[in-house]
């Protein structure tokens, strides 16, 4: 593992423990847990009274009340829920990028939300997508001791969600970490995440230069997974038409998320590798700092 | 085409390899490595499989800048042109004789003609006259071509003339162009001659040994035709010579002559052939230089003249068939004559191109002895002794034609030509009262009259000629064209004028004619020392500059035609940083 992502990723660890990841309220309580979610269910834990509704189970009628106050009163007790966490990370060539700092951010931001889980009580199971989506066995191994995380896949990511879609946990929220450079139809992607998920977010995980590149005169972009290469004259026409393409790009994958309900954001690398701190998700609110 | 007067300046070339070097070293292509190239959408990126062209990419502001400095560089070294019409007059006197091809690898004229294209056809600004120096001066094609056009022409420089009259060649070059042309002579020999300013002169020879036949000979005699060959050694050391004297029409080796020539010395052969309608040849084996290698000699012995005699009286018939017959030129024939000879009667028309030899025997003739005013340059009366005989003559004869003979004021001999090309001839003679056919004039006048009726035959006149002759051939009437076959194979047709055709005889060797049915062959040698001499051939030469000296008067300031362009450019290129173009990296 590069010197720069080790290093990333172990103050990430560190900086993940001010914030926990928030709990979605699409958890199901159906199946109990080891947590109390935020809506009503079945445990023994007392939430509130309200008046009987039809429908409502007779069972939980607090008869007491009744007497008391001559209404049919309903007893509320909180939901019991087994969080989990699906960390899927894109592991391709291009997330190393030519400085590093794309791949330092996303594994940092993978170790970084695993301790947010962790903070929420959440289970967590990590996936490195490369040829296949390969689940991390050992995922509470510190990331810088996963075997096979390196940033080496030379083909296209997108075809292997679609192709060898990963195993997911029903009712969990999975977490896409990947920079979409690849040619795949973001519908059939997401549609494969999405599908029983709590809460699916793909965060966009870019370098500086993915989002403003300062080329100037003859340029050979050399593409990094292909090796393929172009000459160029960079000049503002170009890295106008460039950013033209790129944000067409991004805004059809925020469209096709919020098809899917998923939730798109994006991470620049350079600025979370400064202090660690994810606005982005922030804002968001997929994870919260903790009080 | 501009001429450059200061190719130094051309080193300002250098600054155009400057600037693209600048622009080469500034253009190199740094390697970025980028995530993906799937942004990058608008560059052309060529299907799979098909075939990748990198084409360089030159701004066109590079363009322009180079293109104003090479414009710059070329007006920097000074060019000049002929502008207008008024172009560089320049001769050039071509030896055209045979010793300009001789050599083996290669010759004076190869020689000549890759100095001629690259000092003179190839310079736009001249206006040339090319004059072919053989035998006699002849101007190749227009005296006012252009390079191009000479380099066209002067593939019929051929150089096939027994040998070139140089000076004639000069003065034909001063009648026909102006003072000031400037004239170059090509030969293959130096000149002591003083040469006027404007005349240049380059030799291309180079010395060559060399053998051939310089004299080829025949002659009747008698029953037999007697032949005479001369083989000479021009070069300075002994050769040996291999030679052979065949008879062409058998087959049959008559000499073969292989001895040891010493140094310039020469060698006679002289043979008697019995065989009189043969050709003979004679051939040089062991010998480079070819043209001189070979001789031929024809039959000599023309077709003699049919006489009719049947119009005559009995009393003149044998006096004259005895002179005819003792002329050895003529046949005594019964019809189909071509000379008859007719007795105080008028012509009559026999068949076309006879000639009739009228006798006027007077019944009352007046005789006188004494001077008789002859014209002597008549082909008729060459040659002819002094008239000293009693001649018995009709005083009150007349006739219409060209008097040839006449007493008194009294024709004696009339020539008269008649429109088909008929020749009558008048003899005012009373020969039972003239002592004429006595008299040395009898037999003379005979020998001319068949001798000239002889020329008159249908063929050649001659069948062995040396280079450079004019051939003169006689033909029946009724023919308008002679079809002449050259030693070479070219076939060409000659004109007919007054039943005579003539053509210059240049190449050596065996021309056949045809004229209807009638063939003619006759040889042509060269027989010449001038052109077989080959060990004084020199060389002269040295690169021209037409723009020099003189000739600048001819060439103008053209600098503008490059600065000009170059201020337009300029301006372009000033446009073209203002505009700014996207895409295009300064």
């Amino acid at each position: 593992m590069h010197e720069l992502v080790k290093n990333s990723v172990e103050a990430a660890e560190i900086a993940g423990q001010r914030f926990y990841l928030n709990v979605s309220s699409r958890f199901s309580g159906l199946q109990g847990g080891n947590r109390y979610g935020r809506n009503t269910g079945n445990s023994l834990e007392f939430l509130d009274h309200r008046e009987y509704q039809p429908g409502d189970d007779v069972r939980h009628i607090d008869w007491n009340a009744m007497a008391r106050s001559d209404r049919l009163t309903v007893k509320l007790f909180r939901e019991e829920i087994s969080p989990h966490l699906d960390l899927l990370i894109d592991a391709s060539v291009s997330m190393s990028g030519e400085t590093f700092h794309k791949g330092a951010a996303a594994m940092s931001l993978a170790a970084l939300l695993r301790v947010a889980a962790y903070n929420a009580g959440y289970t967590v199971s990590c996936w490195l997508l490369k040829d296949r989506c390969r689940r991390v066995e050992a995922a509470g191994l510190p990331l810088t001791q996963w075997p096979g995380a390196e940033f080496d896949y030379c083909g296209n990511v997108g075809e292997t969600i679609t192709a060898f879609p990963p195993r997911l946990r029903n009712n969990g929220v999975r977490i896409l970490l990947s920079d979409l450079f690849w040619n795949q139809e973001p519908v059939s992607v997401l549609r494969q995440l999405s599908d029983g998920a709590a809460l699916l977010t793909v965060v966009q995980t870019l370098a500086k230069e993915d989002v403003a590149p300062e080329f100037a005169g003859n340029i050979r972009l050399i593409d990094c997974e292909t090796a393929e290469a172009v000459e160029l004259i960079a000049d503002e026409t170009l890295i106008a038409e460039y950013l033209r393409n790129f944000t067409r790009h991004q805004e059809y994958w925020k469209k096709c998320c919020s098809k899917y309900g998923a939730v798109f954001t994006h991470c620049i690398g350079e600025q979370l590798l400064a202090d660690f701190v994810p606005v982005e998700l922030l804002k968001t609110e997929i994870i919260m700092t903790r009080s | 085409m501009p001429v450059f007067m200061s190719p130094l300046a051309f080193w300002g070339i250098l600054a155009l390899a400057a600037v693209a070097a600048v622009y080469l070293f500034r253009r190199q292509s740094r390697n970025i490595r980028v995530s993906s190239l799937m942004f990058w959408s608008h560059v052309k990126i060529p299907a799979e499989g098909g075939r990748k062209i990198t084409r360089l990419q030159i701004p066109l502001v590079l363009v322009v800048e180079l293109l104003i400095l090479a414009l710059l560089v070329l007006a920097a070294a000074t060019p000049r042109a002929v502008t207008g019409d008024q172009l560089v007059p320049v001769a050039l006197i071509l030896d055209d004789s045979f010793s300009m091809t001789a050599g083996t690898a290669q010759t004076a004229r190869d020689r000549a003609l890759a100095w001629l294209e690259k000092n003179i056809l190839s310079r736009g600004f001249v206006r040339l006259t090319m004059v072919r120096a053989g035998v006699e001066p002849e101007v190749i094609g227009r005296t006012d071509l252009k390079g191009s056009e000479a380099s066209h022409l002067i593939g019929s420089w051929r150089c096939r003339s027994p040998f070139g009259d140089i000076n004639a060649a000069l003065r034909n070059v001063s009648e026909i162009c102006s003072a000031d042309t400037r004239v170059f002579v090509i030969t293959d020999k130096t000149t002591q001659q003083v040469l006027a300013g404007n005349i240049s002169w380059f030799a291309f020879g180079q010395p060559l040994a060399n053998v051939a036949v310089t004299t080829a000979n025949r002659y009747a005699l008698g029953d037999v035709d007697r032949c005479f060959f001369e083989f000479v050694n021009f070069a300075t050391s002994a050769v040996r010579l291999d030679a052979e004297i065949v008879n062409a029409s058998s087959g049959a080796l008559l000499e073969r002559i292989d001895v040891e020539l010493g140094a310039r010395s020469h060698r006679r052969v002289r043979l008697s052939v019995k065989d009189i309608n043969s050709e003979i040849r004679a051939i040089i084996k062991n010998d480079a230089v070819e043209y001189d290698n070979q001789a031929w000699l024809l039959p000599v012995r023309p077709e003699l003249v049919k006489v009719e005699t049947g119009s005559l009286s009995a009393q003149l018939r044998p006096l004259i068939e005895r002179t005819v017959n003792s002329s050895g030129l003529a046949s005594v024939v019964d019809s189909g004559g071509q000379l008859a000879f007719l007795e105080n009667s008028p012509p009559d028309h026999g068949p076309i191109g006879r000639w009739n030899f009228i006798i006027h025997n007077a019944s009352q003739p007046v005789t006188i002895r004494g001077s008789v005013a002859v014209d002597k340059n008549h082909p008729l009366l060459g040659g002819l002794p002094k008239v000293l005989a009693a001649w018995a003559f009709d005083r009150d004869f007349s006739m219409a034609g060209q008097p040839l003979m006449s007493v008194a004021g009294i024709p004696l001999l009339v020539s008269v030509d008649d429109s088909h090309s008929e020749r009558n001839i008048y003899l005012n003679l009373a020969v039972n009262r003239s002592n004429l056919h006595s008299t040395p004039v009898w037999p003379v006048l005979f020998w001319n009259l068949l001798s000239w009726r002889q020329q008159a035959n249908p063929g050649p006149a001659q069948f062995d000629h040396r280079c450079g002759i004019e051939v003169a051939v006689n033909l029946p009437g009724g023919v308008e064209r002679l079809k002449l076959t050259s030693p070479a194979g070219r076939v060409s047709e000659i004109p007919v004028w007054r039943r005579s055709a003539r053509f210059a005889a240049m190449e050596p060797g065996i021309y056949q004619m045809q004229a209807g049915a009638a063939e003619w062959r006759v040889a042509v040698n060269l027989n010449s020392v001038d052109e077989s001499d080959l060990t004084d051939l020199q060389s002269n030469v040295h690169d021209v500059d037409l723009s020099e000296g003189d000739a600048s008067r001819y060439f103008s300031d053209v600098r503008w035609w490059f600065i000009v362009p170059a201020l337009l450019l300029l301006i372009l290129h000033q446009w073209l940083l203002r505009q700014g173009r996207p895409g295009h990296v300064y």
